[in-house]
Protein backbone atom coordinates (compact mmCIF):
# COMPACT_ATOMS: atom_id res chain seq x y z
CA UNK A 1 0.00 0.00 0.00
CA UNK A 2 1.29 3.41 -0.91
CA UNK A 3 2.13 5.09 2.39
CA UNK A 4 1.49 8.55 1.08
CA UNK A 5 -2.03 8.03 -0.24
CA UNK A 6 -4.52 6.48 2.18
CA UNK A 7 -8.23 5.91 1.65
CA UNK A 8 -9.01 8.48 4.34
CA UNK A 9 -7.08 11.12 2.42
CA UNK A 10 -4.45 11.68 5.11
CA UNK A 11 -1.06 12.68 3.79
CA UNK A 12 0.78 9.78 5.35
CA UNK A 13 1.71 11.51 8.60
CA UNK A 14 -1.27 10.07 10.41
CA UNK A 15 -1.00 6.44 11.43
CA UNK A 16 -4.56 6.18 12.65
CA UNK A 17 -6.70 3.45 11.14
CA UNK A 18 -10.46 3.59 10.66
CA UNK A 19 -11.15 1.61 13.83
CA UNK A 20 -9.14 4.10 15.82
CA UNK A 21 -11.03 6.93 14.14
CA UNK A 22 -14.32 5.61 15.51
CA UNK A 23 -12.74 5.46 18.94
CA UNK A 24 -11.59 9.02 18.49
CA UNK A 25 -15.07 10.30 17.72
CA UNK A 26 -16.44 8.71 20.88
CA UNK A 27 -13.49 9.91 22.98
CA UNK A 28 -13.78 13.47 21.70
CA UNK A 29 -17.54 13.56 22.20
CA UNK A 30 -17.21 12.43 25.81
CA UNK A 31 -14.40 14.96 26.33
CA UNK A 32 -16.66 17.67 24.98
CA UNK A 33 -19.43 16.64 27.39
CA UNK A 34 -17.10 16.48 30.40
CA UNK A 35 -15.62 19.90 29.67
CA UNK A 36 -19.07 21.40 29.15
CA UNK A 37 -20.01 20.28 32.66
CA UNK A 38 -16.63 21.42 33.99
CA UNK A 39 -17.19 24.92 32.63
CA UNK A 40 -20.43 25.08 34.57
CA UNK A 41 -18.74 23.75 37.71
CA UNK A 42 -15.96 26.33 37.41
CA UNK A 43 -18.39 29.21 37.01
CA UNK A 44 -20.41 28.03 39.98
CA UNK A 45 -17.28 27.63 42.12
CA UNK A 46 -16.16 31.14 41.15
CA UNK A 47 -19.27 32.41 42.90
CA UNK A 48 -19.36 29.82 45.69
CA UNK A 49 -15.75 28.74 46.35
CA UNK A 50 -16.68 27.16 49.69
CA UNK A 51 -19.23 24.73 48.28
CA UNK A 52 -17.85 21.28 49.03
CA UNK A 53 -20.41 19.47 46.97
CA UNK A 54 -19.51 21.51 43.90
CA UNK A 55 -15.83 20.94 44.51
CA UNK A 56 -16.45 17.19 44.72
CA UNK A 57 -18.37 17.34 41.44
CA UNK A 58 -15.50 19.29 39.91
CA UNK A 59 -12.94 16.68 40.96
CA UNK A 60 -14.99 13.77 39.68
CA UNK A 61 -15.17 15.47 36.28
CA UNK A 62 -11.48 16.36 36.39
CA UNK A 63 -10.50 12.75 36.89
CA UNK A 64 -12.39 11.57 33.84
CA UNK A 65 -11.12 14.54 31.84
CA UNK A 66 -7.54 13.55 32.61
CA UNK A 67 -8.06 9.99 31.36
CA UNK A 68 -9.82 11.17 28.22
CA UNK A 69 -7.17 13.78 27.48
CA UNK A 70 -4.37 11.20 27.73
CA UNK A 71 -6.22 8.85 25.40
CA UNK A 72 -7.02 11.60 22.91
CA UNK A 73 -3.47 12.93 22.81
CA UNK A 74 -2.11 9.43 22.36
CA UNK A 75 -4.62 8.13 19.80
CA UNK A 76 -6.20 11.07 18.02
CA UNK A 77 -3.70 13.87 17.94
CA UNK A 78 -2.94 16.75 20.29
CA UNK A 79 -5.89 18.51 21.93
CA UNK A 80 -3.70 21.47 22.92
CA UNK A 81 -0.18 22.69 22.17
CA UNK A 82 0.98 20.60 25.11
CA UNK A 83 -0.49 17.36 23.85
CA UNK A 84 1.93 16.37 21.11
CA UNK A 85 3.12 13.07 22.57
CA UNK A 86 5.20 12.01 19.59
CA UNK A 87 8.88 12.85 19.43
CA UNK A 88 8.93 11.97 15.77
CA UNK A 89 6.32 14.30 14.39
CA UNK A 90 4.39 17.49 15.14
CA UNK A 91 0.70 16.77 14.54
CA UNK A 92 -0.88 20.00 15.76
CA UNK A 93 -1.45 21.35 12.29
CA UNK A 94 -2.98 18.15 10.97
CA UNK A 95 -6.66 18.26 10.04
CA UNK A 96 -9.36 18.16 11.17
CA UNK A 97 -9.89 21.62 12.56
CA UNK A 98 -12.93 21.69 14.80
CA UNK A 99 -15.05 24.13 12.76
CA UNK A 100 -15.13 21.77 9.77
CA UNK A 101 -18.22 19.68 9.10
CA UNK A 102 -16.21 16.44 9.15
CA UNK A 103 -14.79 17.18 12.58
CA UNK A 104 -18.21 17.20 14.27
CA UNK B 1 -3.25 33.92 28.87
CA UNK B 2 -5.23 31.48 26.81
CA UNK B 3 -4.83 27.85 25.92
CA UNK B 4 -6.63 26.70 22.82
CA UNK B 5 -8.28 23.32 22.70
CA UNK B 6 -8.82 21.84 19.28
CA UNK B 7 -12.53 21.28 19.81
CA UNK B 8 -15.76 23.22 19.75
CA UNK B 9 -17.56 23.68 23.05
CA UNK B 10 -20.58 22.00 21.43
CA UNK B 11 -20.75 20.22 18.06
CA UNK B 12 -21.73 22.12 14.93
CA UNK B 13 -22.81 19.88 12.09
CA UNK B 14 -24.69 21.62 9.30
CA UNK B 15 -25.42 19.33 6.39
CA UNK B 16 -26.89 21.84 3.95
CA UNK B 17 -25.30 25.17 3.05
CA UNK B 18 -27.79 28.05 3.23
CA UNK B 19 -26.61 31.59 2.47
CA UNK B 20 -29.93 33.19 3.49
CA UNK B 21 -29.58 31.78 6.98
CA UNK B 22 -25.94 32.82 7.13
CA UNK B 23 -26.89 36.41 6.42
CA UNK B 24 -29.11 36.50 9.51
CA UNK B 25 -26.98 34.42 11.86
CA UNK B 26 -23.88 36.51 11.22
CA UNK B 27 -25.19 39.12 13.66
CA UNK B 28 -24.53 36.64 16.44
CA UNK B 29 -20.90 36.82 15.37
CA UNK B 30 -20.23 40.51 14.87
CA UNK B 31 -23.44 42.34 15.66
CA UNK B 32 -24.22 44.60 18.62
CA UNK B 33 -25.50 41.69 20.74
CA UNK B 34 -23.13 39.06 19.42
CA UNK B 35 -20.41 36.90 20.94
CA UNK B 36 -17.56 39.16 19.82
CA UNK B 37 -19.01 41.98 21.87
CA UNK B 38 -19.67 39.72 24.82
CA UNK B 39 -16.11 38.40 24.91
CA UNK B 40 -14.58 41.87 24.55
CA UNK B 41 -16.89 43.29 27.18
CA UNK B 42 -16.21 40.79 29.96
CA UNK B 43 -12.52 40.34 29.24
CA UNK B 44 -11.88 44.07 29.36
CA UNK B 45 -14.03 44.86 32.38
CA UNK B 46 -12.07 42.44 34.58
CA UNK B 47 -8.93 44.59 34.81
CA UNK B 48 -10.52 47.29 36.94
CA UNK B 49 -12.68 44.94 39.00
CA UNK B 50 -12.02 45.22 42.75
CA UNK B 51 -13.64 41.90 43.74
CA UNK B 52 -11.80 38.63 43.22
CA UNK B 53 -14.86 36.48 42.65
CA UNK B 54 -16.24 38.90 40.07
CA UNK B 55 -12.88 39.11 38.32
CA UNK B 56 -12.91 35.33 38.17
CA UNK B 57 -16.38 35.25 36.71
CA UNK B 58 -15.59 37.97 34.14
CA UNK B 59 -12.43 36.10 33.08
CA UNK B 60 -14.15 32.74 32.85
CA UNK B 61 -17.30 33.86 31.10
CA UNK B 62 -15.27 36.08 28.77
CA UNK B 63 -13.17 33.10 27.81
CA UNK B 64 -16.26 31.01 27.27
CA UNK B 65 -17.68 33.71 24.99
CA UNK B 66 -14.60 33.31 22.79
CA UNK B 67 -15.50 29.65 22.41
CA UNK B 68 -19.05 30.70 21.52
CA UNK B 69 -17.60 33.07 18.92
CA UNK B 70 -15.86 30.05 17.46
CA UNK B 71 -19.06 28.01 17.32
CA UNK B 72 -21.00 30.77 15.55
CA UNK B 73 -18.09 31.13 13.14
CA UNK B 74 -18.30 27.38 12.54
CA UNK B 75 -22.02 27.75 11.79
CA UNK B 76 -21.35 30.52 9.26
CA UNK B 77 -18.49 28.56 7.74
CA UNK B 78 -20.59 25.42 7.33
CA UNK B 79 -23.58 27.36 5.99
CA UNK B 80 -21.50 28.92 3.23
CA UNK B 81 -18.77 26.39 2.46
CA UNK B 82 -18.37 25.33 -1.16
CA UNK B 83 -20.99 27.79 -2.37
CA UNK B 84 -20.42 29.26 -5.80
CA UNK B 85 -20.98 32.89 -6.66
CA UNK B 86 -24.03 31.81 -8.69
CA UNK B 87 -25.63 30.14 -5.67
CA UNK B 88 -25.11 33.28 -3.61
CA UNK B 89 -26.19 35.82 -6.24
CA UNK B 90 -29.68 37.14 -5.55
CA UNK B 91 -29.60 36.13 -1.89
CA UNK B 92 -29.17 38.67 0.92
CA UNK B 93 -25.71 37.15 1.45
CA UNK B 94 -24.53 38.50 -1.92
CA UNK B 95 -23.44 41.87 -0.53
CA UNK B 96 -21.34 40.19 2.17
CA UNK B 97 -19.88 37.87 -0.45
CA UNK B 98 -18.59 40.80 -2.51
CA UNK B 99 -16.14 41.80 0.21
CA UNK B 100 -15.52 38.54 2.04
CA UNK B 101 -16.51 35.65 -0.27
CA UNK B 102 -16.87 32.63 2.01
CA UNK B 103 -14.49 34.01 4.58
CA UNK B 104 -15.88 34.46 8.08
CA UNK B 105 -15.85 38.15 9.05
CA UNK B 106 -17.32 39.58 12.25
CA UNK B 107 -20.09 41.82 10.98
CA UNK B 108 -23.74 42.50 11.67
CA UNK B 109 -26.56 41.42 9.35
CA UNK B 110 -26.97 45.12 8.58
CA UNK B 111 -23.49 45.16 7.06
CA UNK B 112 -21.86 47.13 9.88
CA UNK B 113 -18.55 45.51 10.88
CA UNK B 114 -18.10 44.69 14.53
CA UNK B 115 -17.66 47.88 16.51
CA UNK B 116 -16.15 48.26 19.95
CA UNK B 117 -18.72 51.01 20.51
CA UNK B 118 -21.13 48.16 21.37
CA UNK B 119 -19.02 47.56 24.48
CA UNK B 120 -18.98 49.65 27.66
CA UNK B 121 -16.00 49.55 30.00
CA UNK B 122 -16.22 52.29 32.59
CA UNK B 123 -13.71 51.17 35.21
CA UNK B 124 -16.51 51.27 37.78
CA UNK B 125 -17.71 47.77 38.65
CA UNK B 126 -21.33 48.78 39.25
CA UNK B 127 -21.54 50.57 35.92
CA UNK B 128 -19.82 47.66 34.20
CA UNK B 129 -22.07 45.04 35.78
CA UNK B 130 -25.14 47.03 34.78
CA UNK B 131 -23.75 47.15 31.25
CA UNK B 132 -23.46 43.36 31.43
CA UNK B 133 -27.06 42.98 32.57
CA UNK B 134 -28.29 45.18 29.74
CA UNK B 135 -26.13 43.42 27.16
CA UNK B 136 -26.90 39.86 28.11
CA UNK B 137 -30.58 40.48 28.72
CA UNK B 138 -31.10 41.63 25.15
CA UNK B 139 -30.36 38.10 24.01
CA UNK B 140 -32.99 36.53 26.23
Amino acid sequence: MDNNVKSCGCNGNSRRRNADAIGCNALKKRFQQIEFALTEAVLYLDAYPECNEALGFYHTLLEEREQLLSAINAQCGPMTHYGNVSREEWSWVNSPWPWNYDAN
Amino acid sequence: MWIYEKKLQYPVKIANPNPKLAQVIISQLGGPDGEMGAAMRYLHQRYSCPYEKVTGILTDIGSEELSHLEMVAAVIHQLTRNLTAEQIAGTPFATYFVDHTTGVYPIAASGVPFDMKYVGVKGDILADLNEDLAADATIL
